[in-house]
């Protein structure tokens, strides 16, 4: 009995040792030297492996950012608050000037004010009917409304709207811009966070033209140039455009607009500047 | 049967094509009609692979036939007035492509005075065979000719022999595989003089010591004319080949009538091989016979929405409208309108846009003919594969394509698909196939359409036509149905006249 | 022993008693890491090391310490013991030369310790009258049967990827379905050899 409780913990007590040995040397012989920064900066990271940044994942961009490969701010899902942790944690100075941005649909053609010629019975895709004689709405600057984009956004922050234009969630919304790249007309665009004043068309075709396409179109008509007290919206290229530095979001451009096409956000409603990382809390 | 078809694969990996519908005997007996004078035109400035034409009229200016009125920058063709009368707008009109594209709108004032283009520089020599080459390169690019296969391709720069390898092979296109077209059937029937003048000029101006002439076996009167009219011409030569589709591919063509193959992502003068569609060719002819440049062509106006389904001489920029109206057609039962054949035509949501260059035919047809198919799942049952004329996978490109696999794609030969429209037509589960494939297609070479977005009229967009192998960006091939019905149907895109809605 | 013998031992290990299609052993890898043909090349190659080096110590321990000693209670601890060994030995490797491949496996790797079919292998040739030969080739024989189902069904799942599958069925569902549907196949292998 005693003789084979000792053969048991001897040899297990052996067999230990020498695997322990093993182990040993080959940790010594097999060591990686990793920065310990990388695995901060991967728990930092919104996680959502969106790829916006450029590279393959958050611990890509982690990575990345180690090695001075990717700028503190490179994380556009993050937003600034996400930019200020990294810069902290690479001991850089915490990157100026970064907002946070959100998306942004430039068009007002809903199904009832945009002219359609024909009914596209192709794939439900934006980017297949966008190939086919503009996919059925006669303007060719607008939304055509089959949802790419809330197909393609892995924050869940874009939803097709009754009238046939994406909705974007500005909580849920965090500026990665993938939505921006899979629109084929590049309807979708980033804008800062909080902005208030929106020119919601795109198209750079005289007024004539635009009123034959679209009730919602920028006809540019200039009323809005003319009342602008602060100088901060012109008719360019046939296109009202703002400079959202200038703009005191006083409305009066949009309540005098012919074609409605001016958004004015009251204040409550304007997407706050949310601070930085509350777009992924809330998801 | 089933060892035939087996055979066949082993033998001839690259399938010999589909047998469609011909619908080709309603338009192909009757000679090609003329249509009154046109009262507007809206010629497009951009009618060319390569950025679109400056113009060089304004509005209020009064214009003769055959001057030119926009100038190509660059790659391309110009473009000259294929009416007398007033230039009423130079502004943006909707292209076929559905962008807007600038155009100059010409109101006919009823004159009929013509400027013929300058032709001292071909030479003193009266024949094609003793003319100046580079004379008439110039003359096909002052001439505004393109690739009137639907390419749009400018001609001068196909006319001008690569040195290394040295052409030797002049293929003239005229199989006409799309069901219903049959405009350069007539063509080669009714302008035999000039075609033959303007291919003996495209074989002086390539320096190619073999014509052929490739023909489908459908069109026996057009056959028998060119082979008694080729006597005596050297180095000419009419090939009868069966009708299958896409016989007159230009890959396809290339190795059926040669036997060498276009390299992946290559052209026929890669291999030694120039192809020109029949028409580009009548069209030199006339340039060089009468100084006409390219104002007119011949069109296929037919579908079951049309009451007279003929050929015409139709002007280019002549809205598809007024040709609609000339040939007979209700726009009230109108459901849906193609430029060009029914397998790789563009469908149009807006009758007033205007005939282009490479425009062979408008198909109108009413919603009888056009049922709406839904796409059901995919059968793996692998027509697609059998019915690609490149040997591809269309359904896996498609599958790889919707999963956003793109560089996958590409290595299974995204790049190769020449958008034939073979696969769609094939698929019992009607599956938009090409749709997939041009989709993937336009988001690898990062499509530049959106930038095209953003500047202002007037500003050109820029390479869009240069990039697309065998079309304008809006030729969307499609299903026919196979189900023994007539009508081939655009799956696509519908017409819903206005005013009726 | 003779070569044939061997042929049949390494197919009958390999195919027909395939580790995870006939045995049901090692699942848990099996699905957990069949999402990329790479990563389950991967992680065949490390199973297949851990499983023959294991299966030839845990031969060598059972014949020449548990056996004599007679303590043939300890086989469960001791090649546990031996599998934990490798598979650190395994980790620390594959991390220094391979960080790819170290960050797909992710938590698959420490747990190839506690793969019953690493275990199993170590168990069947301790209860068998094996030599080290015919231990070796069983071992490799298992894992290569291992590492053919994984790659297989990883080839599978990325065809999956790009199907539309129905919503009830998407995820694991589909995937168990499919691994019952192999393992039908693989029944088919029974009838190689003739029943003797």
């Amino acid at each position: 009995m005693l003789s084979s409780i000792l053969a048991a913990s001897l040899s297990m007590g052996l067999l230990a040792v020498a695997f322990a040995v093993l182990l040993v040397w080959a940790s010594r012989r097999f060591t990686v030297q990793e920065d310990p920064r990388v695995e901060l900066l991967a728990n930092l990271l919104p996680g959502a492996n969106c790829g916006a940044c450029g590279f393959s994942g958050c611990s890509g961009f982690a990575k990345a950012a180690v090695e001075g490969k990717a700028p503190a701010d490179g994380c556009r899902a993050g937003g600034p608050g996400v930019a200020a942790r990294v810069a902290e944690v690479l001991g850089v100075a915490a990157p100026a000037g970064v907002t946070r941005q959100v998306a942004h649909v430039f068009c007002a053609g809903t199904q009832a004010l945009a002219k359609r010629t024909g009914e596209y019975r192709g794939l439900p895709d934006c980017r297949a009917a966008e190939l086919v004689s503009g996919g059925g709405k006669a303007c060719t600057y607008g939304c055509l409304g089959f949802g790419t984009c809330v197909e393609a956004c892995p924050f869940d922050a874009l939803t097709m709207g009754p009238e046939g234009l994406p909705v974007v969630d500005e909580r849920k919304c965090t500026g990665c811009g993938i939505c921006t790249q899979v629109c084929p007309r590049g309807v979708i665009q980033l804008v800062d966070a909080g902005r208030r004043t929106f020119v919601n068309c795109l198209s750079p075709l005289p007024g004539k033209l635009v009123r034959q396409v679209c009730q919602a179109g920028c006809i540019a008509c200039n009323i809005c140039e003319r009342l602008c007290e602060h100088d901060a919206i012109h008719v360019l290229g046939n296109l009202a455009t703002i400079t959202p530095e200038l703009c005191i979001a006083c409305g009066q451009c949009s309540a005098k607009c012919p074609t409605h096409v001016i958004e004015c956000r009251r204040e409550e409603e304007a997407g706050e500047a949310l601070p930085a990382g509350a777009g992924q809390a809330a998801s | 049967m089933f060892a035939a078809a087996f055979v066949e694969r082993i033998t001839n990996p690259h399938h010999s094509g589909l047998k469609l519908p011909q619908q080709k005997a309603a338009t192909a007996g009757k000679a090609v009609k003329r249509l009154p004078p046109p009262e507007r035109l809206i010629v497009s400035l951009w009618q060319h692979a390569g950025e679109p034409c400056s113009p060089l009229v304004q509005k209020g200016d009064r214009v003769i036939r055959g001057q030119k009125i926009g100038e190509a920058r660059g790659l391309g063709a110009p473009v000259h007035a294929p009416i007398c009368g007033r230039v009423v707008a130079v502004e943006p009109r909707l292209h076929p492509s559905g962008l807007w594209i600038p155009a100059v709108v010409i109101e006919n004032d009823g004159r009929d005075s013509f400027l013929p283009l300058d032709r001292s520089f071909l030479g003193d020599g009266g024949s094609p065979e003793e003319m100046n080459p580079e004379g008439i390169r110039r003359l096909a690019r002052e001439a505004g000719l393109v690739g009137m296969g639907g390419g749009l391709f400018p001609s001068y720069v196909k006319l001008t022999p690569r040195d290394d390898p040295r052409p030797d092979f002049l293929i003239l296109n005229g199989c006409e595989c799309e069901p219903y077209l049959t405009c350069d059937h007539r063509l080669m029937v009714e302008e035999t003089p000039t075609l033959l003048w303007g291919a003996r000029a495209m074989k002086r101006a390539l320096g190619v010591s073999r014509v052929v002439i490739a023909i489908e076996d459908n069109k026996p009167d057009a056959i028998a004319l060119l082979r008694q009219m080729v006597r005596g011409l050297p180095g000419f030569e009419v090939r009868v080949l069966p009708s299958l589709y896409p016989q007159g591919a230009e890959r396809t063509l290339v190795r059926t009538i040669t036997g060498r193959v276009v390299p992946r992502r290559g052209l026929p003068a890669d291999v030694g091989v120039v192809v020109h569609n029949v028409a580009t060719a009548s069209a030199l002819g006339r340039a060089l016979l009468t100084g006409e440049p390219l104002l007119q062509r011949i069109v296929t106006v037919d579908g079951d929405a049309v009451a007279e389904p003929a050929n015409y001489w139709v002007p280019i920029g002549l809205p598809v409208r007024e040709l609609l109206k000339a040939a007979g057609v209700d726009e009230s039962a109108l459901r849906q309108v193609i430029l060009g054949g029914p397998m790789m035509g563009t469908a149009v949501a807006d009758l007033d846009v205007p005939v282009l260059k490479g425009c062979g035919g408008v198909l109108a047809f009413t919603a009888r003919a056009s049922p709406v198919d839904e796409a059901g799942p995919c059968l793996r049952c692998g027509r697609c594969l059998d019915a690609c004329p490149q040997g591809l996978a269309p359904f896996q490109l498609a599958r790889l394509v919707a999963a956003g696999r793109l560089d996958q794609a590409v290595t299974w030969g995204l790049a190769d698909c020449v958008e034939c429209g073979s696969c769609a037509y094939s698929c019992p589960s009607r599956r938009p196939l090409v749709q997939y494939l041009r989709m993937g297609k336009a988001a690898w070479r990062e499509h530049p359409r959106p930038a095209v977005r953003t500047t202002l009229p007037g500003t050109p967009p820029t390479g869009q036509l240069g990039a697309v192998s065998n079309g304008i960006p809006g030729a969307q091939p499609r299903a026919l149905p196979d189900r023994g019905t007539s009508e081939p149907v655009n799956q696509e895109q519908e017409v819903i006249p206005q005013g009726a809605a | 022993m003779s070569f044939s013998s061997l042929v049949l031992l390494f197919v009958g290990s390999a195919l027909i008693n395939n580790f995870i299609l006939s045995r049901f052993l090692g699942i848990c890898a099996f699905l957990g890491v069949s999402k990329r043909l790479e990563t389950a090349l991967g992680m065949g190659a490390a199973v297949t090391f851990v499983m023959t080096i294991s299966g030839a110590v845990s031969w060598a321990i059972q014949r020449y310490i548990l056996v004599p000693f007679h303590l043939p209670f300890l086989q469960y601890v001791v090649f546990i013991l031996v599998i934990a060994t490798l598979v650190q030995f395994l980790e620390m490797v594959i991390r220094r030369y391979s960080p790819s491949l170290y960050e797909a496996f992710g938590i698959y790797l420490p747990l190839i310790t506690t793969n019953c079919a690493i275990l199993g292998v170590a168990l069947l040739v301790a209860g068998s009258d094996y030599g080290l030969l015919e231990t070796l080739v069983f071992s490799v024989g298992s894992a290569v049967g291992w590492t053919l189902a994984i790659v297989l069904m990883a080839g599978l799942r990325e065809e999956l990827e790009f199907a539309d599958v129905p919503l009830s069925l998407q995820g694991p569902a589909l995937s168990l379905l499919i691994a019952a549907i192999m393992s039908l196949t693989f029944m088919g292998f029974s009838g190689l050899v003739p029943a003797s």
